[in-house]
């Protein structure tokens, strides 16, 4: 009895101890939302108020007239479906071969796509940079969705998933007539579709927030996503601070969403797969 | 396997076509660009006037780079002090996390959140949290009495340690994330065993659980290590690794050759460079999972 | 009429041959069991009539023509396979449809086969559930539904019953016979269960670390087995085994046991000399004959198991080898010996190698 008393105490004191780190983690959020309801003269004041006391959407409006920063989030929208819907099929192909047929050289293979888990993406900037300009490919979208279209860590994600599918439905499907695409359509796909969640919302909120590769193949405002753009705003208007925390909040938001809809996926893909249902 | 055969052949060629898609953007994308960049790396190129062969002259002229050097101290310093704080504030939370605590999920997602966000969007809300003159925080040093709050990102001292400070705040969540899992998968019953063996509290933390999950601790380690010598976008955003190059880093420098003064030779030396640390520890990794695997 | 025929048929994997060379055939109609022990190659020579593994050497037909390159769906075969391998994520109508659906057959002609082969198995109730949401026996009728439903030449089994708890197994063993019964197509099922073969078959194959060591009707195999495998192999218990010496005195064939024991055995025709080491085999229902003139043997008791109508008596054989008696009627718990009585008929004799002397 005593014993549990203690514990019950021990985890009230933890509890508001996490509440207390969830202020640091949440603050920076919240201050950017504060400040992105101010006037503009109004974070020139020090000791900085908390809360404005005339909130406005005003930097909300400002933002779309300053830079183009609706077609921003469009080319972002745009960027990111594309990449996330290619990796799916691209990946899910690769994963089926690689899982579910026998073929000379698939161990070889599968252990070059792991090798390029290695590789910083850093690593391949310049010669990537140099194809896409080569190919005329500077502010379009196929210069940002290409590159991005494959990834090994999607296919090792699948790969480890459709593993787990018991090779009896794949033979009880050859059996009733499937070839290989079929079975791929039909028995595979709709069985991973956790797996194919996490590797979508994995992908989408990682190219969202992908910054480098846009960056440097697109000089024109009107192709830059998200991220670029907000870089381009602090370039431009980096004291004006409701402004720059309006874009940070207009691009934090989607992502935001996305996650908290589907944070069980999304965790599970990170950590390697571990869904539930266990 | 009878290679002879016609149903084998039907696999293999449905496997070719199944890995078409992929193995086209893998070679245009990764393969390719790998060696590319390992050739360039060779010459001396701006992207217009021919490319001419130096050999190591790349090489030798970054080990020679005195501002190379200062980038590798600050990638170091920051390596050095992201990784052991993000990691121990993880494992911090992944322990509270997993005594079922009220709340569970409402914390890992709150914890999470700064992992999610664009790290663009995050270093513009720090450095106006780290701003001089207006911020939030030096408002609050002043506050607790704090007479003369450094300047941050102003300041050659203070600049690194902001960077790492909104690093670890990002980054706390992915380690307390790998952390959980690696929690979860100790068996309840070795608990059962140490209870029995009047092992609990901090002795059971110390004798215990951090022993069972010590590959995961490893795994964090090095996933955090690589991650952090990757660092751009903070330093891009917060400091355009100023002031006086003291935030420069090593992905900023390669950037910074590559994009800024178009030398395109240097700056895939510097990509091969990191190239190599990444290279390293990674296998490093593959080595010691070998090792850990009786933890199961 | 032969529908199955395997000629020399191999398996190897790289340098490891699984199955030297097997030689079958199945007559149309039949209910043909593979049986031996897990490693034998009875699923792998199942896989590779289904056409789910391919054959390294040697030739398999099925109703007079080659298939050894014809895909799995062509074969005119079904399968029951041991996890059942339903789909999923769909109905029970909708997997027992699936494979007329992947040939094109017109939408009413699969619903109503469907429903026809859900009468058989008296599932109907079940079409619209999930295969989740089903008992391990109802499972097992799905599985087999999807198979009647596409009306195969061959039906194949996969040990279909080692997921079912002892009763329930028991229940389907004697429906899948009914079920053979009705339909009349040749069936191949292969279990690792003697019992199941000796019940279902009508022809068992008995195999052993990648050969077939025999094949023929249950009631041959059981009572003139080939081989001491096949002997100790079916039956339960499995049949007693002494290790004896051959000899021939007073020109009758006897064996000598250990401990100065001697019986007659029955003739055999391939006598080589005196003192060959041999193993002589009786089954246990045999050990308590009441009739004719019977050898006995006074042997020490170590375990008596009661199972009601019978018992058996687990007990000591002249060299230490455990001989179990099976007895009907009564016994006197006081008694420490058991006293075995069995005709020179009863006996069948193996040699060194365990091959049989006939």
């Amino acid at each position: 009895m005593a014993r549990h008393a203690r514990k019950t105490r021990t985890d009230w004191v933890l509890f508001v101890v996490l509440l207390v780190g969830t202020f640091a983690t949440c603050g920076p959020f919240a201050w950017m939302l504060a400040t992105s309801i101010k006037p503009g003269n109004e974070v020139f004041v020090f000791p900085p108020t908390l809360l404005t006391g005339q909130p406005q959407l005003n930097n909300f409006m400002r933002i779309f007239d300053t830079i183009p920063f609706g077609r921003s989030l469009v080319n972002s929208l745009i960027v990111c479906l594309s990449i996330t819907l290619a990796q799916l099929v691209v990946c899910s192909m690769a994963a089926y071969a690689f899982a579910c047929l026998t073929f000379r050289g698939r161990e070889a293979l599968f252990l070059v796509y792991l090798a390029a888990l290695m590789v910083p993406s850093q690593v391949t900037l310049i010669p990537n940079f140099i194809l896409v300009r080569n190919l005329g490919w500077i502010d379009t979208y196929q210069g940002m969705i290409l590159p991005f279209a494959f990834s090994s860590f999607g296919t090792f994600l699948l790969r480890q998933y459709f593993m787990t599918i018991p090779r009896e439905l794949l033979e009880a499907a050859r059996l009733d007539g499937c070839k290989h695409w079929r079975i791929y359509l039909w028995i595979v796909l709709p069985l991973s579709r956790p797996a194919l969640g996490a590797l979508a919302i994995f992908a989408f909120v990682s190219q969202w927030n992908n910054f480098l590769w846009p960056l440097i193949v697109t000089t024109r405002p009107e192709m830059q996503t998200v991220t670029v753009a907000l870089s381009t705003l602090q370039g431009q208007y980096n004291t004006d601070w409701p402004l720059l925390m309006t874009g940070s909040v207009l691009a934090v938001a989607p992502v935001l969403i996305v996650f908290i809809l589907g944070n069980r996926a999304f965790i599970a893909g990170l950590t390697g797969g571990g869904f539930g249902g266990r | 396997m009878a290679a002879g055969s016609k149903l084998w052949k039907r696999d293999t060629q449905a496997a070719w076509l199944f890995l078409l898609p992929s193995l086209v953007l893998f070679t245009m994308f990764i393969a390719i660009p790998v060696i590319a960049a390992f050739m360039i790396s060779f010459t001396e190129w701006d992207l217009f006037n021919p490319m001419k062969f130096v050999g190591f002259g790349n090489y030798t002229e970054l080990f020679n780079d005195d501002i190379f050097k200062k980038v590798m101290g600050n990638t170091a310093y920051f390596v050095l002090a992201s990784v052991p704080l993000q990691m121990a504030f993880g494992l911090a939370i992944a322990l509270v996390l997993n005594r079922n605590i009220k709340g569970q999920t409402f914390f890992r997602i709150a914890y999470f959140l700064p992992v999610v966000t664009s790290t663009v969007a995050a270093a513009l809300v720090w450095s106006w949290l780290f701003n001089s003159n207006f911020g939030i925080i030096n408002a609050l040093l002043l506050s607790f009495g704090v007479t003369d709050p450094p300047k941050w990102l102003g300041s050659t001292k203070w600049a690194m340690p902001a960077v790492i400070v909104v690093s670890v705040w990002q980054n706390v969540g992915y380690a307390m994330v790998l952390f959980l899992a690696g929690l979860q998968n100790i068996r309840t019953d070795i608990y059962d065993a140490a209870a029995l063996d009047s092992a609990r509290g901090w002795k059971r933390l110390w004798f215990i659980t951090l022993p069972m999950l010590s590959p995961t601790t490893f795994f964090v380690l090095i996933i955090s290590i690589i991650g952090s010598f990757q660092v751009f976008e903070l330093v891009f955003i917060m400091t355009k690794a100023g002031p006086a190059n003291a935030t420069n880093t090593l992905v900023y420098y390669i950037y910074q050759n590559g994009f800024q003064f178009y030398q395109m030779g240097y700056a895939s030396a510097a990509a091969m460079v990191l190239f190599a640390i990444v290279l390293v520890a990674t296998l490093i990794q593959y080595r010691m999972q070998d090792r850990w695997v009786h933890y199961g | 009429m032969s529908i199955i025929k395997l000629e020399n048929a191999r398996k190897s994997y790289g340098e490891l041959e699984v199955l030297h060379g097997a030689n079958l055939s199945v007559d149309d109609g039949e209910f043909c069991v593979f049986v031996g022990p897990s490693g034998c190659g009875k699923s792998t020579l199942l896989r590779m009539i289904a056409g789910l593994e391919e054959i390294s050497d040697g030739n398999i037909s099925i109703d007079g023509s080659v298939v050894n390159d014809v895909d799995p769906a062509e074969r005119g075969v079904a399968m029951v396979f041991q996890s059942y391998a339903l789909y999923p994520h769909m109905s029970v109508e909708q997997n027992m449809g699936f494979g007329l659906r992947m040939t094109g057959v017109p939408k009413p002609d699969i619903v109503r086969r469907v429903h026809e082969a859900a009468e058989i198995l008296q599932i109907e109730e079940l079409l619209a559930r999930r295969p989740a949401q089903l008992s391990g026996g109802q499972r097992q009728r799905v599985a087999i539904g999807r198979a009647i439903v596409r009306n195969p030449k061959v039906f194949l089994f996969d040990e279909p019953l080692s997921n079912l708890d002892a009763e329930l197994r028991v229940q389907m063993r004697v429906e899948i016979a009914k079920l053979h019964e009705r339909l009349g197509n040749t069936m191949i099922y292969v279990t690792h269960d003697q019992t199941e073969a000796m019940t279902l078959a009508d022809k068992i194959v008995v195999m052993r670390a990648g050969r077939i060591e025999q094949v023929g009707r249950p009631i041959d195999l059981y009572s003139d087995p080939n081989n001491i495998f096949v002997a100790g192999f079916l039956g339960s218990p499995k049949m007693n085994m002494l290790s004896a010496q051959l000899v021939r005195r007073n020109g009758t064939l006897q064996a000598e046991l250990a401990g100065d024991i001697s019986m007659p055995l029955p003739e055999i025709s391939e006598f080589s000399g005196n003192d060959q080491q041999i193993t002589i085999g009786i089954r246990p229902e045999h050990m308590e004959r009441q009739e004719g003139n019977a050898t006995t043997m006074e042997l020490p008791v170590d375990v008596v198991e009661e199972l009601g109508g019978t018992r058996y008596v687990y007990a000591r054989g002249p060299s230490g080898e455990q001989v179990i008696v099976e007895q009907r009627g009564q016994r006197d718990p006081e008694t420490k010996t058991v006293t075995a009585r069995f005709l020179t008929d009863d006996i069948r004799v193996f040699d060194a190698d365990g091959n049989r002397l006939r």
